[in-house]
């Protein structure tokens, strides 16, 4: 699958940037080049004609100027090779992708934020429990150095200022919650960053559809390029 | 008469333009997400990650990729971690595992 993708696009990149270069319409183009952590995700900016870091700024102006996030980053099926069973998570934080498998080779492709550095993690856990519209309660650390958060130390009431977004997966390994999540998010222009503390962010939307067709007990694998493995809190 | 046809024919080859880029920017920005080398697909590790567990007699729930690059042509290196093992899997981009080494 990706690496069909890899050949064409490395040899059509020049021609694409030059086309994404002529158009007039466009303030910041919506191509998105992505490689793993320690490297950089890249957005082409047809103001300048050069591929720049698509960092937390871009993101937030690109999501400004246009209303969502780049294409690549939005809901799509995708042909996926696997031999996990329809229902099972997979988590390519790399490049900021999640994959809910679907029969007959397909995924559903959603974009992520993932941690930041330092942050991500790899491992095998599962959907413990689920929750529309969680209560979120800032780590301990968060509150100490952060007023605002301190302000929701006993709790923050599930709406849409809250970070967690319209829903939540808890997962958890060997019966025990990990302390991360997947969730939504009051912050959308985040999808395709590495700014959380571990957990999985996606759009409110995406997190709706993805809520809506995953059980309790799914198993979810999540990929991560150097990052540690999830060993038990 | 002969100006506006000019005219005519340059919206129109900007509209066309315009939309071809549109177009263009749609497939680049699936295409370029996974355009660089980098690491390895998330299907290819999971096939690496299978076939070392298989390889070891482990538990295929516990094996799990934690690095990869790509290497000479179309194939992909992953380091597959498995309880206190960790093995490194040659796999192609078709999907076909060549060699496991414990690292």
């Amino acid at each position: 699958m990706a690496t069909f993708n890899l050949r064409r696009a490395n040899g059509k990149r020049f021609l694409i940037a030059i086309i994404a270069a002529a158009s007039i319409l466009a303030p910041v183009g919506a191509a998105v080049s992505q490689e793993g952590q320690g490297q950089e995700t890249q957005i082409f900016d047809a103001s300048t004609r050069e591929w720049v870091p698509y960092t937390d700024w871009r993101a937030y102006e690109y999501y400004r100027a246009n209303g969502h996030v780049p294409a690549a980053f939005q809901r799509q099926i995708v042909d996926f090779r696997t031999t996990e069973r329809p229902g099972t998570i997979i988590i390519d934080g790399d490049r900021h992708y999640l994959y809910y498998v679907l029969p007959d080779l397909k995924a559903i492709r959603y974009g992520i934020g993932v941690g930041r550095d330092g942050f991500g993690w790899a491992g095998i856990v599962n959907v413990g429990r689920k929750q529309e519209w969680p209560t979120w309660i800032p780590p301990k650390e968060m509150v100490e150095r952060d007023p605002e958060a301190a302000k929701w130390a006993g709790g923050m009431p599930g709406g849409p200022d809250n970070p967690l977004g319209a829903a939540a997966m808890y997962l958890y390994a060997g019966g025990k919650d990990t302390i991360f999540r997947i969730h939504g998010t009051n912050q959308p222009w985040t999808i395709g960053l590495n700014i959380s503390s571990g957990c999985i962010r996606l759009n409110n939307e995406d997190i709706r559809d993805l809520f809506s067709r995953v059980e309790v007990g799914a198993k979810v694998i999540v990929l991560m390029q150097g990052a540690s493995l999830y060993r038990g809190v | 008469m002969y100006g506006r046809s000019i005219c005519s024919v340059a919206l129109m080859g900007m509209l066309a333009l315009s939309m071809s880029g549109c177009a263009s920017m749609n497939e680049t920005a699936q295409q370029s997400a996974a355009a660089q080398p980098q690491p390895a697909p998330p299907d290819l590790k999971l096939v690496c990650a299978r076939a070392v567990a298989i390889e070891f007699n482990g538990d295929p729930g516990k094996a799990v990729p934690i690095s990869s690059a790509k290497g000479e042509g179309n194939v992909y290196q992953i380091v597959i971690a498995l309880d206190q093992l960790q093995a490194n899997c040659l796999v192609n981009s078709d999907g076909v595992v060549q060699s496991i080494t414990v690292l």
